[in-house]
């Protein structure tokens, strides 16, 4: 070390602009990148989220005894799924898609879909890069109503 | 030797190590992402294939109700629940081993969302679920 230090200030020395060079680095590369790894961990939680809540929506939905009880569960489930993944400022919707009139009949084919709204905190406040501050995920699962329901 | 050099390439080849590792977690968070959607479709293509029973055959043994399940039915309800339920994902195997349980194996093909022009990767995802009857049960059991 001593001897590399010396051959090198014999030569020339080691002119410093280290600490401004790491300054701008950082400034114009680190940190897009860090917000683009935050941006993503959020969309992948509310992926996560939307996948976990419309399967295990749309099977509590197929169970229920009304369409009022059965969106009344949905509307639970969507938002302890949307709390346990950290997502309180996540806006949540959904919709439901039957194959027939009486969504609880018996035999319906019933798709729900959960559409997560997720706020994009960082990418808006980087100047330069317009696009939305939200970004919509949104999941979809397939039931059946039991033949054995009590809907009939 | 001199230590002549400059900072930013290396700051730039980290960035774009750190980069490349963001792709990497993207796709493999999309293919956990698939294998969930796949196995939620076996388990309800698995339900749907466990009430394929005919109910004129079902069976009072003095305690509860017993109904045999059929190869042919359940490939015959699964089959259609899968084609009319999801897209790109295809049915295997729809079959009862023991008559009592319907066993149900799903395959869909997954590429990565990023960069799959560059690396054209296509991995087979498999989904096997099982279920079996549940005859009686009231809306909020099983």
């Amino acid at each position: 070390m001593l001897s590399r230090k010396t051959s090198s200030m014999s030569t020339m020395p080691d002119r410093g602009s280290a600490s401004i060079e790491f300054i701008v680095a950082s400034v114009a590369l680190l940190v897009p990148l860090v917000a683009l790894t935050v941006t993503t961990s959020q969309i992948a939680s509310a992926s996560f989220a939307a996948t976990a809540a419309a399967r295990h929506g749309v099977r509590a939905f197929t169970r229920a005894e009304s369409t009022n009880i059965g969106s009344e569960r949905v509307r639970a489930i969507t938002t302890l799924v949307a709390d346990d993944h950290g997502l309180t400022d996540t806006s949540t919707r959904w919709e439901l898609d039957c194959s027939r009139n009486n969504c609880l009949r018996r035999g319906s084919l019933v798709e729900l879909t959960v559409h997560l709204d997720v706020p994009l905190r960082f990418i808006p406040a980087l100047p330069g890069i317009d696009i939305a501050p939200r970004v919509t995920v949104s999941r979809s699962a397939t039931a059946r109503v039991s033949i054995t329901s009590v809907n009939r | 030797m001199s230590d002549r050099g400059s900072l930013l390439p290396m700051v730039a080849g980290l960035v774009a190590l750190c980069g490349v590792a963001v792709v990497g977690i993207i796709d493999s968070t999309d293919l956990a992402l698939a294998r969930t959607s796949l196995q939620s479709t076996a388990d309800m293509a698995a339900l749907v294939g466990a009430e394929s029973f005919d109910p004129l055959t079902a069976q009072f043994d003095g305690t509860s109700l017993a109904v045999r399940l059929v190869n042919r039915q359940v490939w015959r309800a699964v089959s259609a629940f899968v084609s009319e339920s999801s897209d790109g994902i295809r049915l295997v195997t729809a079959s009862t081993p023991d008559s009592v349980t319907a066993r149900v194996t799903v395959r869909s093909t997954w590429s990565p969302p990023l960069v799959s022009q560059f690396f054209p990767v296509r991995i087979q995802l498999e989904a096997t679920g099982s279920a079996r009857p549940n005859i009686g049960a009231l809306s909020d059991e099983g």
